[in-house]
């Protein structure tokens, strides 16, 4: 086993009837990080938590998290905290007695904790799970993940419904935690812009597949526009991995994702080509665009 | 100290040079504790592995360095290192820049040299 992997998927793969949602995905999450997972809908997002949790079982392929087997080991899964986008708790419970029910889960679940963070949240314990709204509903997900202080804790989709306030908590929440009491997180999200900087690694997932595993900070560094000239903007880019080009005008414009250093950046620039940052949200689509709309 | 998201420049280098801009100015002072890379983690909304390495950036370079288990301090001296760092840094940052826009707007050199005698007397 390596010295501080947490998780490891080995050549998942899972079919359903026509779709294939995980192709031979093989990744290695380590200890104390926290993970994003994003992927545009579809991607096999969900898939491959369901799939690290046992909540499916993969075609082929397995998941050893703390160096077993994960597949239905019960030293493993007590571990694992997973709030799913949909959770199943009895419509007629409390929210008080949701709270009870995984602290008996999860071994390290701190009620003093969730209490707090209620309070913080505004969610009324008393309340029954049927009356939650949608946004009350991935507060108590998020209330369960943070207090299960479980080694690794998953959220898919955590802040779906919630205001720009509420996230904000809800980050702010996580890191404040995490720093105190580190542990594993994968967070799955569509909002990548305001999420990205909370992240230490990012897994871009596309039909099924890995197809980035970096440091948010490395990500930034690699992707670029280059506008100027076409024939100096096309010279710049060569041998550069270029993932969108469009014309504005008689101005072209190319999106890169490769490595720089500042010499190359001078030297293009020295061409009148400008370079600029591309915002993390753009860059996300252009990486996961399957038509490659615009390439040449 | 103040991050810019949507700047180009990573977010670790941001934290390590704002931290030296308050240096400079006087606002952390010299042999003082800084926020410690958990604090900035929260009040910033970022990874504190991000936080974390823009402080070590700055310990490498002997403007901070660490107490044990107290936190991070400002070494002494540390004032005048960042400042002769940056001068020696103010002609391939500034004035190169500076330059090249102006031939690219035509200025000849006395003319920028006349701008630049305004801008330092309208400052006065």
């Amino acid at each position: 086993m390596n010295d501080n992997v947490l998780l490891e998927t080995i050549s998942l793969t899972k079919r359903y009837k026509d779709v294939t949602a995980l192709k031979d995905f093989s990744v290695k999450l380590k200890s104390n990080k926290i993970y994003g997972l994003l992927g545009r809908n579809g991607a096999g997002k969900t898939t491959l938590l369901d799939t690290v949790t046992s909540r499916i079982f993969p075609d082929s392929g397995n998941v050893r998290i703390f160096g077993q087997d994960a597949t239905e080991n019960q030293q493993i899964l007590p571990l694992i905290c997973y709030m799913p986008e949909k959770n199943y708790f009895i419509p007629t419970m409390r929210v008080s007695d949701i709270l009870k029910v995984s602290a008996m889960f999860y071994e390290n679940f701190d009620m003093g904790y969730a209490d707090q963070l209620c309070v913080r949240f505004g969610l009324d314990k008393r309340k029954k799970y049927k009356t939650l709204s949608r946004g009350y509903e991935s507060i108590l997900r998020i209330v369960i993940g943070l207090a299960s202080r479980a080694p690794l804790t998953i959220f898919d989709e955590p802040v779906l419904g919630l205001d720009a306030a509420v996230r904000d908590l809800f980050y702010r929440e996580l890191l404040e935690d995490y720093t105190n009491n580190p542990r594993t997180y994968i967070v799955s999200t569509h909002l990548i812009e305001e999420s990205a900087d909370v992240f230490e690694d990012v897994l871009i997932i596309k039909e099924g597949q890995l197809i980035t595993q970096l440091q948010v900070s490395e990500l930034k560094e690699m992707a670029f526009y280059m506008s100027g000239k076409p024939s100096e903007v096309d010279a710049a880019v060569s041998g550069l991995n270029v993932i969108h080009s469009e014309m504005v005008g008689s101005v072209k414009i190319s999106a890169v994702f490769s490595r720089f250093d500042d010499g190359m950046k001078k030297n293009i620039r020295a061409h009148g080509v400008d370079i600029s940052p591309i915002p993390i949200q753009k860059l996300f689509i252009y990486l996961t665009n399957s038509n490659r709309e615009g390439m040449q | 100290m103040k991050l810019d998201f949507s700047n180009e420049k990573p977010i670790y280098l941001q934290i390590a040079e704002s931290i030296e801009d308050d240096i400079i100015r006087g606002v952390i002072e010299e042999e003082t504790q800084i926020p410690s890379t958990n604090q900035m983690a929260v009040i910033y909304k970022i990874n504190p592995a991000t936080a974390g390495k823009g402080i070590n950036l700055l310990v490498d370079r002997g403007i901070l360095y660490k107490r044990r288990g107290i936190g991070m301090f400002v070494a002494g001296g540390a004032r005048k290192k960042i400042l002769e760092e940056r001068k020696s840094s103010f002609y391939s940052n500034y004035i190169v820049t500076l330059l090249d826009e102006a031939r690219n707007l035509g200025i000849g050199i006395e003319e920028l040299i006349d701008m630049i005698r305004k801008g330092d007397r309208s400052d006065e």
